[in-house]
């Protein structure tokens, strides 16, 4: 059987917490805790979760920013995890990378045009008096006018600069772009113009796409498939359809239940129970599983389990993964209804 | 007599051009507001829109280099900016208080925030202190901290993002104001904390009819939070109605296109049509186009909206109504509000 075109098993990330020690001297901060996903060709993954989730954390080990602790990343079965910056060049230009903010991200003295000619230099792909040209080209692609190739990353708005990340990150016509936040630090009204040029890309180039974003209105409109994050592991992914019309972990519900709506009616309509407290330290994880100390739900799961014992991610139907004691217990009494929504 | 009414509110800037020189730029121009008792307003807008600038200026706080060329702002009848500031500042944390996106700007970093939140207490009431750390760790409870009477002691930089802006909000309610006044409060938090922090307001609504004025880029937090909305483009107002209308049927052309391009949770189906966009991005504050400052942007655009600024004024219908009815900045709101138009246009 083929392989996926990108693989992610058991991914660990812990870092050095310096000084800060929990209660029992331990000195880690567990990024990432055993991530697991698969991504296929012009497929678009959301990963969404609350800030300390690891969803950052995962596009950066993907693409090879930060070395993992543990795991593996497979790109058409070849693995990454443990190369060396130099072994990784060659399968650079495979998978890309677009940040939440492009003021960071590009080179604040270079001209676009060397921004976007750089990485066409690195690789070697575009023999030289071809990568203006092909440069050019790139901003076509991503809807902005040549004359921008002369102008630096000061001279433009944020919705161009965002677009000239995009056109970088497609220079060496990668087949995976990890789009980390794209589109929260622009202005509201340029927003959509952004995510039309996403999904128009997609399109056009048959990209795959791991997106992170906090948005679950626009993981709706972008993703195929979902991973919810919490406290660095993955409690729940499902289709998009499943995931949004019948959530099952009640991380994910209760995400969807704090999410604006857009609509006065129904919000004057929609029942309000806010989810209690933080999530918690990922230096201090709670026992058993992670979101117990929160969860409205677990009154629900017989004796002391969620405190104790760790729920592990496992079937719950069709395509979908559930980390929660509840799905096991319905699993094998009678599934819940489907929770109503709207 | 509504709690707060401004009217003509107008800010000027003094700010380097990019050759050399000075220019002159209005982030808030001409801007009306009404809040009546009790009730939530939403002040809707982009960055760069004059959203804040319109909350420092109504506070009194503007920052330096920024000039109050005109307006009025009366707090139950009283006409503040007129006042000394001393007398603002008694008014400040105590009638009208403020909390920001960022509340690390209102609590001091080598000051337990026991001792912040009881200062208030002692300033304004003149409550001794023993009196003051009681009733501030109360405050503390009733914005779901917990263990209150221990966080008296606990320094801000010791508290989580989200917990530094409950104290802070507790800190802006100690003196149970008339109004409170939030800026993106909670922008920075997740959406689990924005819920929560989003409930504390509703919740100082109905224990103490305190009234709200919420700014925010987020038209879904309106939409949870507020009964009426104004929005903001360019320094100036170019809409103001009940949230209701303007969901149903916003009069601008700006606030149609920010609401049609916000993909929706609860949208029906499955597909996934292009989002309508507003073209091209929000103008440079020195360079505003003529007319209308919308118009470069604008598909209703007609010839009269290059050249002439529209005044925020009611429809025809409603004309002569309450100060309270919708009312927009815009040459053709007529065809956008005509009920027979709105399948057409969406």
């Amino acid at each position: 059987m083929k392989p996926p075109l990108l693989e992610v098993r058991g991914l660990v990330k812990h870092y050095d917490a310096g000084k800060q020690a929990d209660s029992r001297g331990r000195r880690i901060v567990r990024a990432l805790d055993g991530v697991s996903f698969s991504l296929e060709r012009g497929e678009t993954l959301g990963l969404v979760g609350e800030s300390g989730s690891g969803k950052s954390t995962l596009a950066r080990t993907v693409v090879g920013l930060e070395p993992p602790t543990a795991g593996s990343v497979r790109l058409d079965g070849l693995e990454l995890a443990n190369l060396t910056r130099r072994g990784w060049l060659p399968h650079r230009r495979r998978l890309q990378m677009v940040f939440q903010d492009p003021y960071a991200s590009l080179d604040p003295r270079q001209r676009v045009l060397s921004i976007l000619a750089e990485p066409l230099a690195i690789h070697r792909t575009v023999a030289r008096r071809e990568r203006r040209t092909r440069a050019l080209a790139l901003l076509e692609a991503v809807g902005l006018s040549p004359r921008v190739a002369e102008l630096r990353p000061h001279e433009l708005s944020g919705g161009q600069r965002q677009r000239v990340a995009l056109a970088r990150a497609l220079a060496l016509e990668p087949e995976i772009v990890i789009l980390d936040e794209p589109v929260s630090a622009l202005d509201v009204s340029v927003q959509a113009q952004i995510v039309n040029l996403l999904a128009d890309l997609q399109r056009r180039f048959q990209l795959a796409y791991v997106f992170v974003a906090h948005d679950l209105a626009l993981v709706r409109h972008l993703c195929d498939r979902v991973a919810v994050l919490y406290l660095g592991r993955i409690v729940e992914s499902a289709g998009r359809r499943e995931l949004f019309g019948d959530p099952r972990h009640p991380y994910t519900r209760a995400l969807l239940d704090a999410a604006p709506l857009l609509d006065p009616e129904l919000e004057a309509r929609r029942e309000r129970r806010p989810l209690a407290g933080e999530p918690p330290s990922p230096l201090q994880p709670p026992e058993g599983c992670a979101f117990h100390p929160r969860c409205g739900e677990r009154a629900a799961v017989p004796g002391e389990r969620c405190r104790t014992e760790r729920p592990e991610l496992a079937p719950v139907g069709p395509g979908r993964l559930c980390a929660c004691h509840l799905t096991r217990v319905s699993a094998n009494q009678a599934l819940p209804a489907p929770v109503i929504r709207r | 007599m509504a709690l707060l009414e401004v009217d003509g509110l107008r800010v000027r800037f003094d700010v380097a051009a990019p050759g050399g020189g000075i220019e002159r730029i209005w982030p808030v121009d001409n801007v009306a507001l009404r809040l009546e008792p009790g009730e939530a307003l939403g002040l809707v807008g982009e960055s760069g829109s004059g959203k804040s600038m319109t909350a420092l200026a109504l506070m009194g706080l503007l920052p330096r280099g920024a000039v109050l060329e005109g307006g009025a702002v009366r707090l139950g009848g009283r006409e503040l900016l007129a006042l000394p500031e001393r007398e603002l500042r008694r008014l400040r944390g105590d009638r009208i208080a403020i909390v920001f996106q960022d509340p690390s700007g209102a609590l001091n970093p080598y000051l337990p925030i026991g001792l912040q939140l009881a200062e208030v207490l002692e300033v304004h009431r003149g409550l001794a202190r023993r009196e003051a750390l009681r009733r501030s760790a109360r405050a503390l409870g009733e914005v779901g901290i917990p263990d209150p009477e221990a966080r008296l002691a606990a320094y801000p930089h010791e508290l989580s993002g989200g917990m530094r802006q409950r104290v802070a909000i507790a800190m802006a309610l100690l003196c149970e104001p008339k109004i409170l006044i939030a800026d993106e409060p909670t922008t920075a938090l997740d959406a689990t904390l924005q819920a929560q922090v989003l409930e504390l307001f509703a919740e100082a609504r109905r224990a103490r009819g305190t009234a709200l004025l919420l700014i925010t880029h987020d038209l879904g937090v309106v939409a949870r939070s507020c009964e009426r909305v104004s929005v903001m483009y360019a320094g100036r107002l170019v809409e103001t109605a009940s949230v209701r209308e303007v969901f149903a049927r916003p009069l601008h052309p700006y606030t149609l296109g920010l609401l049609e391009s916000a993909p929706r949770l609860a949208r029906e189906g499955d597909a996934r049509p292009e989002l309508p966009s507003i073209p091209g991005m929000p103008p440079d504050l020195a360079r505003l186009p003529e007319g209308c400052a919308f118009h470069p942007r604008c598909a209703f655009r007609g010839e009269r909206c290059e050249r002439e600024r529209p005044r925020l004024s009611p429809l025809e219908e409603d004309s002569g109504g309450p100060p309270s009815a919708r009312r927009a900045a815009c040459h053709e709101k007529e065809r956008l509000g005509a009920p027979a138009r709105v399948e057409e246009l969406a």
